[in-house]
């Protein structure tokens, strides 16, 4: 429901559409991540969000004629458009994707592209396509917008890396009353291919977590909630099919407020959440399998203890028992550097 | 001697194993989804998962990088389908770079039969 109020609202929303010769802005989608953008962006600019312009029927062929007309169409829709900001790519969405190639061909239009998640991966799968495509890319902190300039480098492309603050969605208001250690799983490689590792080893170490939250739970009397997936159902996330039989809490579609009233964060990738619960300065701790695709360096120093590998799970238990016992030592606020001006501003 | 019979899994449910569940079949399950695993462990059924014979990262990635997004997914979903179906004789790398691993995990397969 909520996306099709979304749909709606993007096809009738545009903004300051009567003022001539105002450069043109079109936004990929309107989410809470980029409305603050919008609003301000609005002032001086011609806003607009990208129409839909074909089915969103083709899903493999990208080498056909269909999917050269919709790259055609976009491009001529782009022709008096001067920026096009975009935050994801979802995986079935041709119509993005015919979007971006169709801005990309188009002579007057910059793609800007903001880095919506983190991943903290020393492989740059998720970054090659837009080294190629984009005119700018905004990083969301300093260290990913210097490893994002050394690939650049590497990969001979011309874009421009910018850095930028991400909206955070909520302020950390922690309950002084309890003390609730919050769990928040990364996705299944079937919900989204991102690396990181099988599907069934990272189910097998959330057969031990579930063992182990459930052990804190009873015998020491720890407050846990489990941030269930957004996408779980049984037939994805098993973790979901019993959840009465834990003696921890398993609640899903919360996570924003269950982020912000709990006193520890834990996670098993560095992701968005990871950052988001380092940027609003909750002690947080990464476990993370040694067998993933690995995590960059400079993200490791950054985040010191907050990130520990662990080759065999059993580790684990050890370190949330240190997270416990010493949790300012797992407190990292994401470090920042100047924030950059988006391309339509006005430099002073 | 027992004829041994590899099943890989992306569902468990014990009716389908019944005409083969005798005597002279000894079935060795894998599981290639979090739902078998959950399954089999119900049934309290031995089973393997494929990390057991070789990881995702040891299979590793071509390094022709691909040129669009379509390309980066498709190969992302290839690189995955190997990674299920890497003990499989049929597989093949499309990108023409096939891992020695690949063949490792197979080996151990053998083992295990």
């Amino acid at each position: 429901m909520k996306e099709f109020f979304r749909s709606m609202a993007q096809k009738h929303i545009t903004f300051n559409s009567k003022c001539k010769d105002k450069p043109k802005i079109v936004f990929s989608i309107l989410n809470r991540f980029v409305k603050s953008i919008v609003e301000e962006a609005a002032k001086e600019n011609e806003i607009h969000f990208l129409p839909e312009l074909f089915d969103n029927y083709l899903r493999e062929d990208s080498d056909s004629c269909t999917y050269r007309g919709m790259i055609a169409g976009y491009k001529d829709y782009f022709q008096d458009k001067s920026f096009f900001v975009i935050d994801r790519l979802p995986r079935n969405d041709v119509n993005r994707m015919a979007a971006v190639e169709g801005a990309k061909q188009s002579p007057c239009t910059k793609i800007v592209y903001l880095d919506h998640g983190e991943t903290g991966f020393s492989d740059p799968i998720g970054q090659i396509h837009w080294l190629r495509v984009a005119d700018y890319y905004y990083a969301n902190n300093t260290e990913t917008k210097h490893y994002i300039q050394e690939l650049a480098q590497r990969f001979d492309s011309d874009v421009v890396v910018r850095e930028r603050r991400r909206t955070l969605s909520v302020k950390w208001n922690r309950d002084k009353n309890s003390s609730t250690i919050l769990f928040a799983p990364s996705f299944y490689n079937s919900d989204l291919f991102i690396g990181q590792y099988s599907d069934t080893m990272k189910y097998k170490h959330r057969k031990f977590l579930v063992d182990h939250f459930n052990y804190l739970s009873y015998n020491c009397g720890e407050s846990i909630v489990w941030s269930g997936l957004s996408s779980s159902n049984e037939n994805v996330d098993p973790i979901s099919i019993k959840p009465e039989e834990y003696f921890f809490d398993y609640i899903e579609g919360q996570f924003n407020k269950l982020l912000s009233t709990c006193s520890y964060f834990l996670t098993d990738a560095v992701s968005t959440p990871f950052y988001d619960a380092c940027d609003l300065g909750i002690p947080a701790l990464c476990f993370y399998w040694k067998g993933s695709t690995p995590i960059r360096e400079a993200v490791r120093r950054q985040f010191g203890k907050s990130i520990f590998v662990f080759d065999d799970v059993q580790e684990v238990k050890e370190e949330i028992g240190n997270l416990l016992g010493s949790y300012d030592q797992y407190i990292n606020p994401v470090i920042h550097g100047e924030i950059d001006k988006y391309p339509w501003e006005k430099s002073i | 001697m027992k004829e041994k019979v590899i099943v890989y899994l992306e569902y468990y449910d014990p009716n389908d194993f019944l005409k083969l569940a005798n005597g002279n079949v000894e079935l060795i399950f894998i599981a290639l989804t979090p739902i078998a695993c959950y399954q089999l462990d119900n049934y309290n059924q031995p089973y393997k998962i494929p990390d057991d014979f070789c990881s995702i990262s040891e299979i590793g990635i071509p390094k022709n990088t691909p040129p669009s997004m379509f390309e980066m997914y498709h190969l992302e979903e290839v690189r995955t389908k190997l990674y299920w179906l890497s003990l499989l004789d049929h597989v093949e790398w499309e990108y023409g770079a096939v891992n020695s691993l690949y063949y490792g995990g197979k080996l151990k397969l053998k083992e295990l039969v």
